[in-house]
């Protein structure tokens, strides 16, 4: 447990993606089994076990340690877990170190109390870090240092195996992932799985800006456009009355979509995305059953997003609000584990299907798209799910029609894909056409990286807004993070203002004298009590420091109206 | 004046003062006589008329402060008895740095030992920490908490190789305090097996040329500044981490050595890739031992956490107080 312990701290501490992947490499091929693959299990969180409280810890360490001195030790690091693993006065040369393997069977096979009962000697055993980690995975539980998509990079890497079979592999092994690491290692066969439920990975989308629409000469025939509807990609893979539902990245997430998961009456595996229903953003399809309103948030709570109906707008800008609302509770569910009774009636959510990879067992991902069509279209329409539904999608679309569709939906992006191209097959290539930025002129207010603020040092820079205030005046709230993509010399810009003007420092964030101004473009506004500012902004980006201006209120970001296509301000 | 040290020891604005001897220990102004008990900078300062340490310390300091920076030199070998007014007085190894000593102090048949900053753990580059029975033993306590255990030094260092076995192609700068940690790393490096040149920030250099003239050999050493530092090992001084010199190398790993990185929020802080919890100090269980091992009936604490270490003196039968807080007979300006 101690060297899983090492690799967490250099996971934690380490910035590139490609150190994170380079140490996970090192692991894998140095680290003898089973303990590598119980180390596995332990970086994906599948080791936690939340059976100590933090008073029964402290109990732990009372028995051995003098209370005066462990009340001054926790005065002075803060934390219990980390006080108990550095005050235990365990033997630490010639101690044998407890196994992960060790520590898996016995949360395995005892009772919590028999587990807490080994406790004492497993802490005896380990160094500082080690003990840090057990008491981390029977409290708190550790959370994964890297997420999944990352460590299945470093399996790629280590195994030589293509990613996209490690992808569909993953999720028919468990711990601790015996055949899965023999293949890697060259000793064994590719595993067994049961395909049928598994994830298939998603065929990548090309952002294309408008203006670079023409060159895709779009009014040759043979391109489908599907208008995407705001909201999270996702494959819906079902058989024989049960389904899962994956992110993009192959999380599985159809614990927190029982709506769609259940009452499957298809064997398919579909690529689509997930929006919440009932509101009008497509032409509605009256021979279908509708699906369940979605409820609107109280009216006489003073909503930004209300701010937009003033807007007069085609399509209804009401719609924009709850719209706004319900994705953003679309993405709560996604971080939870379970979703309540309350969230199913109140939002609902439902699966747009955009594409079939495999039907009744058989691949269509190499049948041209045309066919593809024709088959989703069959089997959506004849099943009687409530929550699954087909995107809008037209025809040999030219550039003009393009434009109105993204004009007339809102939050919507538009996929265009040729009728000859097969499912993420070599040569086909889809097309993603977003709705053009919304721009905002900020203030810098803090910059974080390594210091001495040199350029090169700028890791990201935090960027804020006016606020008005009831008296009249008027504050600085933080709006947004962007990472610094800009030329040398807006960079050198930066850093000589950092310098010039900085206030406070803690630890990497220097905070600075507001009055550099920051452009900044993001996709859209979304609402995050959470915030100072009250929003939070979808996708923000670095775009040029200005000379001259104004900076925007608070106001004015969310009432803002569409830009449309990029214009110089 | 009675024997009892109380009695002719006593605490000024310019540090600890031995009456009967007229002369001060790692004085933090200038005085006229001075025994300094290692060059580190908040013990060794510049200006002081007369100063009696190791020749080690002498040479650290020269190197340090200038050629001019004290008027008359004393160098006493470790052992050597010397006799300063009333007192005598004799320089212990502490195995803080390289010259490092404990002051013991002998009048009218009471013995006092100032520890000045020690450790217990075998370091390749000074002699070890000599235990010395005495009535008072005046202790650092530095490390003054059951929180500080430092890691095995050999581990430390089996972190770093491993992650030039992971990164062969980058650069491992360790940022490091020049006097002690700097040269100690290098001994530890090649006792370990690492026999590749380590390069140096030119803020180093000069002290590793000191040591290599006290006779302590640490392999070959280069000039860090213009060679190519990938899949090398380079020490900087720790605030040159982010500076001009660390910024030439392309994504460098970094490192730093010292003991506070075993606190999780202290190596955050830090910002490094890579913690090395290395100290010249004596951690809490090395402070603990210690006071068994010389166990000297009366404990005066100074120069750091001083309320925990006195409670365990306390628990251990020990009278024990903080060096500030003890009642010298006279309270001298000096």
């Amino acid at each position: 447990m101690n060297r899983l312990a090492d690799l967490l701290n250099r996971l934690n501490d380490a910035r590139a993606d490609e150190d994170k992947i380079a140490l996970l490499v090192d692991y894998l091929a140095n680290t003898p089994d089973p303990d590598r693959g119980w180390g596995l299990a332990g970086l994906v969180g599948a080791l936690n076990d939340r059976c100590l409280t933090g008073a029964a810890m402290m109990q732990l360490a009372s028995d051995r340690v003098d209370p005066m001195l462990l009340d001054v030790s926790l005065g002075y690091v803060g934390d219990p877990a980390e006080t108990l693993s550095l005050v235990w006065p365990g033997s630490e040369e010639g101690a044998v170190d407890v196994a992960v393997s060790e520590f898996a069977s016995v949360l395995k096979a005892t009772s919590r109390a028999r587990l807490i009962a080994h406790v004492p000697g497993w802490l005896d055993r380990l160094t500082p870090d080690g003990r840090y980690l057990l008491l981390q995975l029977i409290t708190k539980g550790v959370k994964p240092p890297v997420p999944l998509s990352l460590l299945r990079v470093a399996l790629e890497r280590y195994g030589h195996q293509p990613l996209t079979e490690i992808e569909e592999i993953w999720f028919g092994v468990t711990p601790p992932y015996r055949d899965l690491l023999e293949w890697l290692d060259g000793c064994g066969a590719r595993p067994e799985v049961d395909k049928s439920l598994l994830f298939r990975s998603l065929c990548p989308l090309t952002d294309v800006p408008l203006e670079r629409l023409e060159d895709l000469e779009v009014q040759e025939d043979g391109y489908f456009l599907e208008s995407w509807p705001d909201g999270v990609r996702a494959l819906l893979s079902a058989k024989g009355g049960k389904a899962r539902l994956y992110t993009q990245d192959g999380e599985e997430i159809g614990g927190v979509f029982p709506e769609i998961v259940d009452g499957t009456d298809f064997t398919a595996i579909l690529d689509g995305v997930l929006v919440p229903c009932g509101i009008d953003i497509m032409p509605s399809d009256t021979s279908r059953p509708k699906s369940p309103e979605a409820k609107v948030p109280d009216p006489q709570t003073p909503d930004p997003f209300t701010l937009m109906s003033d807007c007069s707008d085609v399509d209804g800008s009401k719609d924009r609000g709850k719209f706004a609302a319900a994705i953003v509770e679309l993405r709560r569910r996604l971080g939870r584990k379970s979703v309540s009774g309350k969230t199913l009636t109140q939002w609902p959510v439902q699966f747009l299907a955009a594409d079939v990879l495999e039907k009744d067992g058989s691949d269509e991902r190499k049948k041209p798209l045309s066919v593809r069509r024709a088959v989703l279209n069959e089997f959506v329409s004849e099943s009687k799910h409530s929550y699954i539904d087909l995107i809008a999608v037209m025809e040999n679309p030219h550039i003009g029609d393009v434009i109105e569709a993204l004009k007339s939906s809102f939050l919507t992006t538009i996929v265009l894909k040729r009728n000859a191209d097969g499912y993420g097959t070599a040569g086909s290539k889809w097309y993603r056409v977003k709705n053009p930025p919304r721009r905002a002129r900020c203030i810098l207010m803090s910059v974080q990286g390594k210091s001495n603020w040199v350029s090169t040092g700028i890791e990201q820079l935090s960027v804020g807004i006016w606020q008005s205030s009831e008296n009249g005046g008027r504050s600085l709230v933080p709006l947004a993070k962007v990472a610094p993509d800009c030329s040398e010399e807006e960079l050198a810009r930066i850093a000589a203002w950092v310098n010039e003007h900085a206030t406070e420092r803690y630890g990497s964030t220097q905070y600075v004298k507001p009055g550099l101004l920051v452009d900044i473009f993001f996709d859209a506004v979304e609402r995050a009590s959470r915030r100072k500012s009250g929003i939070s902004l979808r996708s923000p980006r670095f775009v040029s420091l200005p000379t001259q201006g104004e900076a925007d209120t608070l106001d004015q970001v969310t009432g803002t109206e569409d830009s449309g296509v990029l214009s110089a301000s | 004046m009675t024997a009892d040290p109380i009695d002719w020891m006593t605490l000024c604005p310019q540090g600890l003062y031995c009456i009967p001897g007229d002369f001060y220990i790692d004085p933090v102004r200038k005085v006229s006589r001075a025994v300094i008990t290692h060059g580190h900078s908040d013990h060794a300062r510049a200006g002081n008329e007369a100063v009696m340490a190791t020749r080690e310390t002498l040479a650290v300091m020269r190197c340090r402060l200038g050629e001019r920076c004290y008027g008359q030199e004393q160098a006493l070998e470790y052992g050597e008895v010397a006799r300063l007014g009333d007192v005598q007085v004799r320089l212990a190894p502490a195995g803080h740095v390289l010259g490092s000593a404990q002051v013991v102090l002998e009048h009218k048949g009471k013995r006092l030992v100032v520890s000045g900053d020690f450790k217990r753990r075998p370091d390749p580059t000074c002699p070890p920490f000599e235990v010395v029975p005495c009535d008072v033993f005046v202790t650092e306590a530095t490390f003054g908490l059951p929180v500080f255990r430092h890691p095995n030094d050999q581990g430390e260092i089996a972190k770093l190789l491993h992650s030039l076995s992971v990164f062969p192609d980058r650069p491992h700068l360790i940022g490091a305090y020049t006097l002690g940690k700097a040269q100690r790393i290098v001994a530890l490096l090649r006792i370990a097996g690492y026999e590749r040149p380590i390069y140096l920030h030119p803020a180093a250099e000069p002290l590793f040329q000191v040591y290599e003239a006290m006779g302590v050999s640490l392999g070959e050493m280069r000039c860090g500044s213009d060679a190519d530092l990938n899949g090398e090992i380079a020490l900087c001084p720790p605030n040159a981490l982010d500076g001009a010199w660390s910024k030439r190398c392309e994504a460098p790993i970094t490192a730093q050595a010292s003991g506070w990185l075993g606190i999780r929020k202290r190596a955050r802080q830090s910002g490094v890739d890579l913690p090395l919890v290395l100290s010249d100090h004596a951690d809490w269980p090395e402070l603990v031992d210690t006071l068994r091992d010389v166990d000297a009936p009366r404990v005066w604490v100074t120069h750091g956490r001083e309320d925990a270490l006195i409670h365990q003196a306390q628990c251990m039968g020990i009278e024990a107080e903080a060096l500030s807080q003890v009642s010298f007979r006279e309270r001298g300006a000096g």
